[in-house]
C-alpha cells in the first residue's frame, strides 16, 4: 500500500471505521513506515484534545417557552424574514422559483441601469448605484441560503401537498 | 411545568407527537422539544461559548422545526433531522455575522505532508475543563468546514456515515475532511501554544 493511499485512511482507521479488510494493510504499512506512522501519532495527539463535556441541560421551562412561541406564529429571531404570502399552498419550490425570477429581474434592472450610468459616468450616481446592486446581489445569496435552509428533510418524495386545483382534475 | 408536561405524555413515540403537533396540540410539541433540547444544547455549545447564543441558536432551531414539521419524513428520526436543523442554523448564523469567513476550499497539500512538528497531549495536571477552553477556542479559529466534522466527531461522537448524512457529503469526503480538520486544528494549537510543539 502507497504512503498517499494509507493517508486518506489514517482518520478512519483512528477512529475505528474501516472495515476489517481496509484496516489491516493500513495496519501494516503503519508498522513499516516511519513517516506515516509520525502522522497518525500526530493524529492521536489530537483527538487527546477533545476532552468529554459534561453533559448540558436546557434552561428552566425552554420547551414550554419555544412550544408557545411557535404557536404564536414567532418563526425565530435568526430566521431570515420570510416573503409574504407563503401561507397558501403552493409547493416552495414554486415559491422559490417566483422569489428568484423576480430577483433576476431585479439585477437585470440594475445592470441595465449600470450599463447605462457608466457609459455616461458620473461619480456620485455610479456609486449609489453598485451599491444597489451589491444589495441585490446580497438579497440572491440570501435566497439561496434560504433554500438551502429548506432543504434538510425536504425531499419531497411522499410530501407533495395537493392544491385546491388537483380536485378539478 | 416541564415535568408536569413529560409525565402526561410519557411513552408517546415522537412521530406520534408530530401529528399531535400538526393537529395543533402545543403540549405535545413541548414534549418534543423537551425530549432533545438537551442533546440539542450540547452541541451548539461547541459552536459558541456564548450561553445566551446558544440558547438564540437552540430556540431558533426548534422554531425552524415547527414551521417546517409537515415537510419531515416519518419513517425517520426527528431527533436526526432536528439535529441537521441545528447543525444548520448554527453554521448560517456565523456566516451570516461573518464569523470564520474563510470557506476553505479542502487544500489537497496538506493530505501528503507529513507533520513537521508534533502537537504533545494536553498536560496530565490540566483540568478536562481547561483542556476545554483551549479546544474551543482552537476550534473557533478553524473553517466552518473543517470545525463542524471535529465537532461532530469528537465531541458528538457521530459515526462518519451520520457525519455523510448529517451534512449531504459521501463518506469519502468524511474522512478526508476530519483528516485535514486534525491538521488544520493542530497548527493553530501550534501557533497559539507553541509550547504544545513536540522537540523531536
Ligand atoms: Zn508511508
Amino acid at each position: 500500500m502507497k504512503c498517499e493511499a494509507v493517508r486518506s485512511l489514517v482518520a478512519g482507521y483512528l477512529d475505528d471505521e474501516l472495515s476489517e479488510s481496509q484496516a489491516s494493510p493500513v495496519r501494516q504499512h503503519l508498522l513499516d513506515c516511519g513517516e506515516c506512522r509520525k502522522l497518525m501519532q500526530a493524529q492521536t495527539a489530537e483527538k487527546s484534545w477533545f476532552v468529554p463535556t459534561e453533559p448540558m441541560t436546557a434552561p428552566e421551562g425552554f420547551a414550554a417557552r419555544v412550544s408557545r412561541r411557535a404557536f404564536a406564529g414567532d418563526k425565530g429571531l435568526l430566521t431570515p424574514v420570510a416573503p409574504q404570502g407563503t401561507g397558501g399552498g403552493e409547493p416552495r419550490i414554486l415559491q422559490f422559483a417566483i422569489q428568484m425570477t423576480a430577483v433576476a429581474a431585479a439585477v437585470l434592472l440594475i445592470l441595465a441601469l449600470g450599463m447605462k450610468f457608466s457609459a455616461h459616468p458620473e461619480g456620485a450616481e455610479l456609486r449609489a448605484d453598485s451599491s444597489d446592486l451589491r444589495e441585490a446581489l446580497e438579497t440572491m445569496d440570501r435566497l439561496n441560503r434560504e433554500e438551502r435552509l429548506e432543504l434538510p428533510g425536504e425531499n419531497s418524495a411522499g410530501e407533495f401537498q395537493p392544491t385546491a386545483t388537483e380536485a378539478g382534475k | 411545568m416541564a415535568l408536569r408536561l413529560m409525565e402526561s405524555l410519557p411513552e408517546i413515540e415522537d412521530q406520534e407527537l408530530v401529528t399531535r403537533t400538526l393537529n395543533g396540540d402545543r403540549e405535545a410539541f413541548g414534549v418534543l422539544v423537551e425530549r432533545h433540547q438537551d442533546r440539542i444544547f450540547g452541541l451548539v455549545r461547541h459552536y459558541t461559548r456564548n450561553p445566551v447564543e446558544v440558547e438564540d441558536i437552540v430556540q431558533d432551531t426548534f422554531l425552524k422545526a415547527f414551521t417546517r414539521l409537515s415537510s419531515f419524513q416519518r419513517q425517520g428520526s426527528f431527533y436526526t433531522w432536528v439535529y441537521r436543523i441545528a447543525v444548520n442554523t448554527a453554521l448560517d448564523l456565523f456566516k451570516r455575522q461573518g464569523r470564520n469567513p474563510v470557506q476553505t476550499v479542502e487544500d489537497p497539500e496538506v493530505i501528503g505532508t507529513p507533520p513537521s512538528r508534533g502537537l504533545m497531549r494536553p498536560d496530565a495536571q490540566m483540568q478536562e475543563r481547561e483542556i476545554a477552553e483551549i479546544t474551543h477556542e482552537v476550534l473557533a479559529e478553524l473553517p466552518e468546514i473543517f470545525r463542524t466534522v471535529l465537532i461532530l466527531r469528537e465531541f458528538e461522537q457521530q459515526a462518519y456515515q451520520d457525519i455523510a448524512d448529517l451534512l449531504g457529503i459521501s463518506i469519502g469526503t468524511v474522512e478526508s475532511r476530519i483528516f485535514r480538520a486534525r491538521a488544520k486544528f493542530k497548527e493553530q494549537i501550534l501557533q497559539r501554544y507553541p509550547e504544545y510543539g513536540q522537540v523531536d
